[in-house]
């Protein structure tokens, strides 16, 4: 118990230059392995992140990099000392690039979010950096965050739900996945395993955060009916 | 751009409780380690108490 408590202090004198410097080694990484988008390099995603940087009134011009997820369908936003910066995996648009455009935009929208909601901020990562490894809140707090940067998502791409559907099926099929008939899934996807399932996570079941986003009138379309008793409708 | 809609309703209480759970673990490992230095200082002040009789 003893070392314990010696190594728990110790840890925490050296939480922020550590956590300083995990950040600043993070950037150094990113520069080194993954392209950094410029108006030559991949131009129209470029210009989406700077266009929705101007909506979300972002202090600081994030920078925009493409890297390989060596079959890892995924994004990220962090920052260090003056520069925020956001990270795509190729595979969530390679070979249909030209065709997912929105859902795309929708992922972009998503991590500017973060961004813009501070949750890559030393202080805000100092202010619950135990709380990642506490069981149950952590997750409650990182899912939280996921829904809000969600709503940034959709609000700055409305026709991005597939950004969604595309996380949950994969680049080759999502375009054929029927977005309706995935919100009645996400209707019937309830009860006490579900939430037991969900607990550990850091995200949230993709699945619930389209029906979460319909539900919130983010996107257009299918969307619960409470009047026929939760049943999924098609809205005009 | 309407700021709270688009924010997650439960993200500002989580994020609240959590940085109070956050201060209260760092808390606990400040007094942890001041009660460790001071049965140290205990223990140390006992066998010069013991060693000088």
């Amino acid at each position: 118990m003893v070392d314990v408590i010696r190594v728990a202090f110790f840890a925490l004198l050296l939480l922020v230059p550590g956590l300083i410097m995990y950040r600043q080694l993070t950037r150094a990484g990113i520069r080194g392995s993954a392209v950094r988008l410029s108006p030559q390099q991949f131009p129209d995603i470029y210009a989406v992140k700077g266009d929705f940087a101007r909506k979300l009134g972002l202090k600081r011009e994030p920078e925009i990099y493409l890297m390989s997820g060596n079959g890892t369908l995924n994004a990220f936003a962090a920052s260090t000392f003056g520069y925020d910066f956001v990270v795509i995996h190729s595979e969530l648009f390679s070979n249909t690039y030209e065709k997912n455009k929105e859902a795309l935009a929708f992922i972009v929208g998503h991590e500017l979010g973060h961004l813009r909601l501070g949750h890559t901020r030393l202080w805000y990562q100092l202010s619950t950096a135990y709380v990642d490894r506490v069981p149950l809140l952590g997750g409650f707090l990182s899912r939280a965050r996921e829904y809000s940067c969600d709503r940034h998502g959709a609000y700055l791409a409305p026709q991005g739900e597939q950004g969604l559907v595309l996380l949950a099926a994969g680049r080759y099929v999502y375009k054929e996945v029927d977005v309706e008939e995935l919100l009645g899934q996400a209707q019937r996807f309830r009860g006490f395993w579900p939430i037991v399932a969900q607990l550990p996570q850091s995200h949230p079941f993709t699945v619930r955060r389209l029906k979460v986003l319909y539900d919130a009138g983010f996107f257009e379309g299918p969307a619960e009916n409470q009047a026929t008793g939760g049943v999924v409708t098609a809205e005009s | 751009m309407n700021s709270l809609k688009l924010r997650d309703p439960y993200e500002i209480p989580l994020y609240m409780v959590s940085v109070l759970a956050n201060l209260l673990i760092i808390a606990l490992i400040l007094v942890g380690h001041c009660c460790l230095d001071t049965s140290t200082l205990w223990r140390g002040s006992l066998y010069l108490a013991l060693w000088s009789m």
